[in-house]
């Protein structure tokens, strides 16, 4: 009897360790950080509920985001500095692991439209679906997934591997890859695409500084605004 | 000096230069009176379609020019109105409407003197003018620059410790664990939306978390940052509008210090809504006109503005138009309109354009208000107000005549007197719409539209036949894959009773009609508030379905193809009050496609119909088949070269009869009818556009040519003193637009028309030669121009009716920016017209016009 006692309560401790954490280990402890929340976005964490989403949030491994109407989320990965975008009306779930390199990082997305520009030197990206994955090789892209789970990747820099397990196809700059649910990935050239990421910049100004052949500096700044 | 090449739109030229051009169509045997217009057959898609007019061999002043356009698969004409400009026309198609691959379109001028005017002047609604539109080219993506991250300054502030040699540099590459994330050097925030981020990981280099120290505007706020052993955050709160910097000390693993970090940031006065939301614009503006036409004096003037911004999540618009021309007498030519929206509710009042079925309501001008409620998973849009308001007529009370033979109309009166109406008014139409819908419409609506319309008939005193008119339908959309696949249909069912003075029907007077067998369900008396039913209602026999109509579409965009579909009926006897340009009593199907190829620098189109006018033959007249076929080219090779359209239009008509047919002897003056029609319409359309630089000068070339040729099969077995049914016409156009080393611009243009009628025996020509120059001054604030326009037309419209006269039109005048956003324009022109036939001729006698302009506009 006491025997069984112990047991259970060995097992119940460790239960409680293992349901007490929010899942990550250190590694994979904030593995991006919200830079910008537009509109009505959630996170869950763990085992905790859906709470609203804002701007510095830490996110870790195994976080999940949803993002409501009119809403845009912007992230950046903290080990090689990639960006992320996540569109209105999509849910995501982030996950990576730390590799000598940096950290490899995993995109599941279910909905949604999302844009991404990895650091070619980083570990590398990828982005699950229901129809197929993703494999970024660097650099820039946009990915869609319908609400059938089909996908689209719209390629604007560097290479993205489409694949399932039907085949794959290699989307380049200027190239629409995609997937439809239980046929193999195709490719072909872009047509027309909303490029609603570079419509999130806001104005910024640059400094340039001169140096004449006496070696006075002078500085000028321009000043721009998004159109 | 570094010159930039203006990028001008190859097809806003062609369209600038068509619409500077007159041509006179068809009159034979018309009145004077009349719209010269010079087609436009072919414009870009996304940009607005300028269209100019003018009105020649009249001198009654304009109630209302309009442009009616629409879609080949649409049943209903929208409506623009144009505005007077000098001795000219102007409208405008919007660019969000300029889609797909054709628009169709005619002008309508509505004179004080009840005249209706169209272009073209035959048949406009049945075959309007059509527009080829010509995609957007590819755009060739510039090359993505790599990041290139600023050298920024040195920190401005020593740090507190120990100076370790401090750089500013964000990029990953350096020999430093520090990875900045947030904000980038230089970059401007929001004061809300700062947050200080930086990673202690930068690849294989990593800083030991407690080391780490952070200085924000020289103050160190390292116990307010949340740290870990791969982040450090801080959000400052408060900051000012400035500029502001921050500073990062660290060591690494092994105690060494790491090259510190400095990075400056800019704060903007605004909050991150503010910044998204779209800031206010606004635009007023007046224009006085001097004009002395035709010995006339025609001054007038106008005023108005728009405005438009976002205020949290609420859009406003609004407009105003006024003008002096506006007159009791004729439908109202003030315009204004406020909208309030968000994206779920919006409510707009003043002039607005509902769409909510093609066949039943979509895009006619209602001044009342409308609103919406959008939640997505159901929907409601509803609208109240006139379509048209009242008019009086003329007319007075005459005594009642005992003699027979009395032909005035009579609508009411005394037993003694009785109304004598010599120019019918028009009653104030009150409309009142709604549609409820399940679905967003981004994937799936389904609606259902009902409409009613009905007129007043004690808002005049003067008029007949009022109006009631009941009309539902339902819709559908379905789109899926983004949009690639698309079924869109409508439906609907009117009632329309034609003559509601005498009120409803009732149950004793329909049994005085068919008998007392007859069994009512209903009492037509109680359907009064719904819709008055009698005698003039149509269809009387609904169960008939002369009065249904539908229309689907599918459409798909897959392989470089877009790729249409449809199917139409509409019924002889479908009546829309909110529609009434819709073409009634015609069936059949249509298919286009729209082919892309070589990375979208080849075009090819190709479409057909097939139409029944005239199916149900109500009227026993026979049925008229209807085939178009239309072919087009686009070649756009890309930058530096010139881009070609071309398109070709078969148009077949064929009522199947080929036989005369025979009248009974009574009729003295004719015996014989010929109703046959068989007919091809052939439309050739071409242009060539090139932008070049020759001679160190930038050139923008624009060749365009078009033709249009009807011929008739019965041409050699027509009855003699029958007008022939053929004719031709063709348009040569020619621009050159250069632009010099100084600020001056020229545009060198030349056009010919040549149009004959009845097989020949009617023909006019006309001619335009004309240049204009453009000149800036003090760095663009002073924009002068001087043009001169010299037209020839020629011509016999009958055996006695010859034309020959000149037009010389010149112009000049300038805008100048009195300040920033404030530009007043002076236009001065002078017309000298002379007509070179003395007798039998057509228009008006010699003389000279002065009109004189000058408008004031400011942007806010």
């Amino acid at each position: 009897m006491k025997m069984k006692i112990t047991w259970l309560l060995a097992f119940l401790s460790l239960a409680w360790l293992l349901f007490s954490t929010d899942g990550s280990d250190a590694t994979t402890r904030d593995l991006a950080l919200v830079l910008k929340v537009k509109g009505d976005a959630k996170f869950k964490s763990g085992y905790r509920d859906w709470s609203t989403l804002a701007r510095g949030q830490r996110l870790s491994s195994g976080d999940r985001i949803r993002t409501g109407d009119d809403a845009l989320v912007a992230i950046v990965f903290t080990d090689d500095k990639s960006m992320l975008k996540i569109r209105s009306e999509a849910e995501v779930s982030l996950a990576g692991q730390r590799t000598e390199k940096g950290v490899a990082k995993r995109l599941a997305m279910d909905v949604g439209e999302m844009w991404a520009k990895i650091n070619p030197k980083g570990a590398g990206f990828r982005m699950e679906t229901p129809s197929g994955v993703a494999a970024v090789k660097g650099t820039e892209f946009y990915g869609l997934v319908d609400a059938f789970g089909n996908m689209t990747i719209i390629g604007i820099d560097g290479l993205v591997e489409l694949l399932n397990n039907l085949g794959s196809v290699l989307v380049g700059k200027g190239q629409t890859g995609q997937i439809q649910k239980g046929q193999k990935p195709e490719v072909g050239d872009t047509e027309q695409f909303n490029d609603w990421a570079k419509l999130d910049q806001i104005e910024g100004d640059i400094e340039i500084e001169f140096e004449n052949s006496e070696g006075a500096k002078k500085q000028i700044e321009i000043q721009y605004k998004k159109k | 000096m570094h010159r930039v090449r203006e990028n001008v739109a190859r097809g806003e030229i062609t369209l600038l230069f068509i619409t500077m051009m007159v041509v006179v169509p068809f009159a034979l045997g018309y009145a004077q009176e009349r719209i010269v217009h010079f087609p436009v057959n072919s414009a870009p898609e996304g940009k607005d379609i300028r269209l100019e007019a003018k009105l020649e061999g009249t001198t009654a002043r304009v109630g209302y020019m309009r442009i009616y356009y629409k879609y080949p698969q649409q049943q209903s004409y929208r409506y623009r109105e144009m505005r007077p400009d000098i001795e000219r026309w102007v409208g405008i198609i919007p660019r969000n409407e300029v889609t797909g691959d054709r628009l169709q379109y005619f002008l309508s001028a509505f004179l004080d003197n009840r005249v209706i005017l169209t272009f073209p002047d035959r048949n406009p609604y049945n075959n309007p003018e059509e527009i080829q539109i010509t995609p957007r080219p590819a755009v060739e993506k510039p090359e993505q620059q790599k990041d290139q991250l600023p050298q920024s300054e040195v920190a401005r502030l020593q740090a507190p410790e120990a100076a370790a040699p401090t750089i500013s540099e964000a990029s990953p590459n350096k020999n430093t664990p520090l990875l900045l994330l947030s904000p980038e050097p230089n970059e401007t925030l929001a004061a809300d939306e700062v947050v200080l981020a930086v990673s202690l990981v930068n690849e294989d280099r990593v800083a030991d978390s407690s080391s780490v120290q952070l200085f924000m505007d020289g103050q160190n706020v390292t116990p307010q940052a949340t740290i870990s052993a791969v982040l450090i955050t801080y959000e400052p709160a408060g900051l000012q509008p400035g500029r502001h910097w921050f500073k990062i000390a660290a060591k690494d693993l092994h105690g060494r210090p790491v090259p510190a970090m400095v990075v400056n940031f800019k704060v903007s006065g605004k909050t991150a809504d503010e910044e998204t939301a779209a800031e206010f614009q606004g635009h007023i503006f007046s224009d006085l006109r001097q004009e002395n036409v035709s010995k006339q004096n025609e001054s007038f003037a106008m005023g108005g503005g728009d405005f438009s911004g976002q205020y949290g999540a609420l859009r406003y618009t609004g407009q105003v138009f006024l003008t002096s021309l506006e007159d009791k007498n004729y439908q109202p030519r003030n315009r204004y309109f406020l909208s309030l929206q968000t994206k779920w509710i919006g409510a707009t009042v003043g002039d607005t354009h509902p769409n909510f079925n093609d066949l039943i309501l979509w895009g006619n001008r209602i001044r009342g208000v409308g609103g919406y409620v959008h939640l997505g998973f159901f929907n409601v849009d509803a609208v109240y107000g006139e379509t048209y308001r009242q008019v009086e007529g003329l007319g007075s009370l005459l005594p009642v005549l005992s003699a027979t033979g009395d032909t005035l109309q009579t609508v009411a009166g005394t037993d003694s007197t009785k109304l004598s109406i010599s120019r019918y008014g028009t009653f104030r139409q009150k409309i009142l719409g709604i549609r409820p819908s399940f679905g967003s419409g981004r994937h799936f609506q389904l609606g259902l539209s009902l409409v009613k319309v009905k007129d007043d008939t004690g808002s005049i005193k003067y008029g007949a036949m009022p109006k009631d008119n009941l009309v539902v339908g339902p819709d559908f959309r379905l789109a899926l894959d983004r949009g690639h696949f698309v079924i869109q249909a409508y439906g609907a069912f009117s009632l329309l009773t034609n003559n509601i003075y005498p009120g409803p029907i009732s149950s004793d007077e329909i049994k005085d009609v068919f008998g007392e067998d007859v069994d009512i369900p209903i009492d037509p008396a109680d359907l009064e508030k719904y819709l008055i039913l009698n005698d003039s209602t149509t269809p009387l026999d609904p169960t008939k379905l002369t009065s249904l109509a539908y229309d689907a579409t599918i459409k798909l965009n897959y392989f470089h193809n877009l790729l249409s579909i449809g199917y139409k009926s509409i019924g002889s006897e479908y009546t829309s009050l909110a529609n009434s340009w819709i073409r009634k009593d015609i069936q059949g199907f249509y298919f286009s496609d729209r082919l892309r190829l070589f990375n979208n620098k080849l075009y090819l189109t190709f479409g057909y119909e097939d139409y029944l006018d005239n199916f149900s033959r109500d009227d026993s007249n026979p049925s008229t088949s209807l085939k178009t076929l239309n072919y087009a080219i686009t070649v756009y090779p890309g930058q530096g070269l010139p881009y070609l359209n071309l398109s070709l239009r078969d148009h077949y008509r064929d009522n199947g009869v080929d036989t005369l047919s025979y009248m009974g002897s009574q009729s003295s003056s004719i015996d014989t009818l010929d109703s046959r029609e068989k007919q091809l319409n052939r439309d050739l359309a071409m242009q060539l556009g090139y932008d070049l630089s020759l001679f160190n000068l930038s050139h923008s070339l624009n060749v365009s040519f078009m033709s249009a040729a009807r011929t008739d099969d019965f041409k050699s077995t027509r009855l003699s003193g029958n007008l022939s049914q053929e004719i031709s016409t063709s348009v040569r156009m020619f621009s050159l637009r250069t632009s010099y080393q100084i600020p001056l611009k020229t545009t060198f243009s030349y056009a010919s028309n040549e149009n004959s009628m009845a097989g020949g025996d009617s023909d006019f020509n006309y001619s335009m030669l004309g240049l204009l120059a453009e000149y800036n001054l003090f760095n663009g604030r002073l924009a002068t121009f001087g043009e001169v326009r010299l037209t020839n037309a020629s011509g016999q419209t009958s055996p006695t009716t010859k034309i020959d006269y000149s037009r010389n039109h010149y112009r000049f005048g300038g805008n100048f920016q009195i300040a920033p956003r404030h530009v007043i324009s002076l236009d001065a022109n002078w017309i000298l017209f002379n007509n070179k036939v003395s007798s039998g001729s057509t228009g008006n006698s010699s003389y000279t016009d002065g009109i004189y302009r000058i408008r004031y506009e400011k942007f806010f």
